[in-house]
């Protein structure tokens, strides 16, 4: 059965100061799977990312938007000048490397903020979600605790929480473990994991290969702007023919 | 949870304190200045008093002084205003079966106070010329007196006759009166720049800064009762100044032939003459013999504590005012800043429309040109130039003008205080925000501007010290705060530096209280438990 493609990106291009940073990018993206970005760095992966909820705005290309709760934002191109970004940045949510935790916000507003005054819920739901997702991470007894307080693995765990509150169709992850001391990385690809099992739609941006391999349903290796080389984890990992794979793949073998 | 709740309790705090000494002040300032601040309002209307303006700074026609006594006036918030202006103006009210009230004002406010119906007369020794009898309609005179010259003891102008001898001397008159324009009659004299206020003068000529003051008799008497080192030179009889040196009843431009007018002379022309004589002795020596029998200690120290006890009044009214206007000016400033913070943060978008695109230009363009003129320029200067300009069409009084000038030079620097404690901010916290779909607008109001505004805390609270200490600039257009109240007690005393060592002493515990309740302020509020960097006593 082929799956419902959510985000078809076409022809996605992006420089900086005339230097192109993503080269004519097309790729789909399905409804329940969970996909992992990979490549060197700068090769530009947390710019493309960045594009599919738009942090960042392209230059050229389209990004189709097939959400069916969306209503009149059906298929939308999300890059028309008329498209209000708001629009699908509050469906398509973002874990970041540093966490980005509101500093002034405990642990549970940072879950609730964005459902009451983005999704307009009522405070008692929006803590009752919240909770829920809390205790999906472990971390529902640091529910009053302020950000400060926690370790690089809470935040995070924190964080996913939070984008996980907003009920998304999509969670952006950019490195999400790379800013954590290795005892705590665990914890955090531990929960990615069970969401993936859970049919959560992940696009994940990571160094940690040996978890690209077990969670992913495509697997897309950038270089330079472009897509060199994509497909299942087995062909990446095991069988790929291309020469900038198995080379970038063996430069990162100790994590493997 | 708890830092939220205590961020609250301290915007709670600030603004019960606002309320309070908004209330307490507002309440205070007509208790205390009697009918005088009603009356400004609403003009002359009320048939039952006579208002009169004086500048309580002119011995011995008028003077202003802490202490109650029989003939003194009470002036208000401050204090008593006594001299030979006060009885006149006692005999002619009584005469007119009028209320008394006497209205503190600096020389050149006196006319536009008459004109403008805040005051009804000006007895305030001022003499009637051609050129103030186009905005004044004089009364006969009601004192008369020689122009004489106010010089050292031991000096070689000290027994000089005529004036043609002050030739190479330099002499010093008060600004704006005929006692400075008179100096000109000396052919080659050097001419110094003159001086507001007696006191100033008298300070200039002990300093050696000039060679003579210009004085009407009676005042070099009383200039001289208290300055033993002075002498009085008088002129011989056509050696003299040439000049009119009595001085007359000022009413409104446009009263004469009116039966105000007719009163006002009446109850003039039945003081007798040897009455008159008898209230100017009185107040030349009423005004010593107050002093002596009431005279500082010569030690320093314990004459800066007598002066205290003695003006206690004075100096708390000024320095509830200036904490007044510390209060106001750092709060509504801190809206104005909030306000114009938050519309340089609105950012022209690509999917606003051209009418928004313009007008969020037309507003950034508003507010950069808003803090360069008010960051740019003196906030004295800014004071008087809002205060005389706005005047004639919103008749403010002092206070309210002061109050919206440091407001709004705080906001200039408030606004800039903002946008940088925005910038302040983490972008990783505007894209935690974005990523969650918030707009623009939701992000500063729950994310960026709680954040702000705690990294800028410490320089929000540093424009609270400056405000206590700046607003005294606001003397200039007459708001009565410390060091107006300052300059008024040492100018009555001639003590300066004692005063102002209480002065001193007054800011530094004002600015000391301040700083440290804003370090707790600090401690509570920030975010990761401790206070933040730039705690330092920075006042
Ligand atoms: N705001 C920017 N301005 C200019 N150049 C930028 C900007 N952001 C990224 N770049 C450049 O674009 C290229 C791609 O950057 P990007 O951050 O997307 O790489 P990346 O694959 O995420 O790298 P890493 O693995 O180090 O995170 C880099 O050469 C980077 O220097
Ligand atoms: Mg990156």
């Amino acid at each position: 059965m082929k799956k419902n493609t959510v985000l078809s990106v076409r022809g996605l291009c992006k420089s900086y100061n005339g230097v192109e940073v993503l080269k004519n990018i097309s790729v789909d993206f399905h409804e329940g799977a969970t996909t992992t970005i990979i490549g060197p760095s700068g090769s530009g992966k947390s710019t493309f990312i960045r594009c599919l909820n738009r942090l960042e705005t392209p230059d050229k290309g389209q990004i189709i938007f097939n959400n069916s709760n969306a209503g009149a934002n059906e298929g939308a191109n999300i890059l028309d000048p008329a498209f209000n970004p708001t629009d699908v940045q509050k469906q398509i949510s973002m874990v970041f490397q540093q966490f980005n935790l509101f500093a002034n916000k405990t642990v549970l507003e940072n879950c609730t903020i964005g459902q009451t005054a983005v999704l307009g819920l009522e405070k008692s739901k929006a803590e009752k979600i919240a909770f829920s997702n809390l205790k999906k991470v472990g971390m529902e007894q640091f529910a009053n605790k302020l950000p400060y307080t926690l370790s690089g693995g809470q935040k995070q765990r924190a964080a996913i929480a939070r984008s996980l509150s907003m009920n998304p169709k999509v969670i952006l992850f950019d490195e999400p473990t790379s800013a954590l001391d290795p005892q705590m990385v665990a914890e955090v690809l531990d929960i990615m994991k069970k969401l993936a099992n859970e049919g959560l739609t992940m696009i994940v941006v990571t160094h940690e290969m040996q978890f690209a391999k077990e969670v992913s349903e495509n697997v897309i290796f950038l270089e330079s702007g472009s897509i060199v080389d994509s497909g299942n984890p087995k062909h990446i990992f095991e069988n790929s023919k291309n020469a900038s794979t198995t080379k970038f793949l063996q430069k990162t073998r100790s994590t493997l | 949870m708890k830092n939220a709740k205590l961020f609250f309790s301290f915007i709670g705090l600030v603004v019960s304190l606002l309320v309070f000494s908004g209330f307490t002040t507002a309440q205070a300032a007509p208790l205390k200045s009697g009918n005088v601040q009603n009356e400004a309002q609403n003009g002359v209307q009320n048939e039952n008093q006579f208002i009169v303006g004086m500048e309580c700074n002119y011995e011995p026609f008028n003077w202003q002084s802490g202490i109650e006594t029989p003939s003194a006036v009470k002036i208000g918030s401050a204090g008593y205003c006594d001299g030979y202006d006060v009885q006149i103006a006692k005999l002619i009210a009584a005469d007119l079966h009028k209320e008394l009230v006497i209205k503190k004002i600096e020389w050149d406010g006196l006319q536009p106070a008459l004109q403008s119906g805040v005051i009804d007369a000006i007895i305030a020794g001022m003499t009637d010329t051609p050129e103030r009898e186009n905005g004044i309609d004089f009364t006969t005179p009601y004192y008369s007196s020689d122009m004489v010259m106010i010089v050292k003891a031991n000096s070689p102008q000290e027994n000089f006759t005529t004036i043609e001898q002050f030739s190479k001397s330099r002499v010093i008159g008060q600004k704006n009166t005929i006692y400075d324009e008179v100096i000109d009659q000396i052919k080659g004299v050097k001419h110094i720049t003159p001086k507001d206020t007696y006191p100033l003068l008298v300070y200039s000529l002990q300093n050696d800064d000039a060679d003579g003051i210009t004085a009407e008799l009676p005042v070099a008497k009383g200039i001289v009762e208290s300055n033993p080192d002075l002498k009085i030179v008088s002129f011989e009889k056509g050696k003299g100044f040439d000049a009119d040196t009595s001085v007359s009843i000022g009413l409104k431009k446009g009263t004469r032939g009116t039966q105000f007018f007719a009163d006002v002379q009446n109850a003039l022309n039945n003081i007798p003459q040897d009455k008159r004589e008898q209230l100017m002795l009185n107040a030349v020596n009423k005004n010593s013999t107050e002093e002596s029998s009431n005279k500082p200690p010569d030690n320093f120290f314990a004459s800066a504590l007598w002066i205290l006890q003695n003006n206690w009044s004075l100096f708390l009214y000024g320095t509830e005012i200036t904490i007044l206007l510390a209060i106001l000016g750092t709060v509504f400033g801190f809206l104005i800043g909030l306000a114009l913070g938050l519309g340089n943060a609105a950012k022209i978008k690509p999917h606003n429309s051209i009418l928004k695109k313009s007008l969020k230009y037309i507003m950034h363009g508003a507010i950069k040109a808003y803090v360069f003129v008010f960051r740019g320029t003196p906030m004295m200067i800014q004071a008087i130039f809002m205060f005389y300009i706005l005047r004639p069409v919103i008749h403010w009084e002092p206070l309210t003008a002061g109050i919206v000038v440091i407001s709004i030079n705080t906001g200039a620097y408030m606004s800039e205080i903002i946008r940088s404690g925005i910038q302040s901010v983490d972008i990783g916290q505007t894209e935690a925000a974005q990523s969650l779909g918030m707009t623009s607008n939701q992000q500063l109001y729950h994310i960026i501007l709680p954040q702000a505004i705690r990294n800028s805390f410490p320089s929000i609270g540093n424009q609270f010290v400056v405000n206590i200490k700046d607003s005294c600039v606001l003397n200039v257009i007459g708001v009565i705060e410390l060091y107006f109240q300052s300059t008024s007690i040492s100018g009555s005393i001639m003590l300066f530096a004692q005063t102002f060592l209480i002065t001193c002493i007054i800011y530094l515990v004002l600015t000391f209280l301040a700083q440290f309740l804003l370090n707790t302020i600090e401690k509570k509020i920030s975010l990761d438990g401790k206070a933040f960097s730039a705690m330092e006593y920075s006042a």
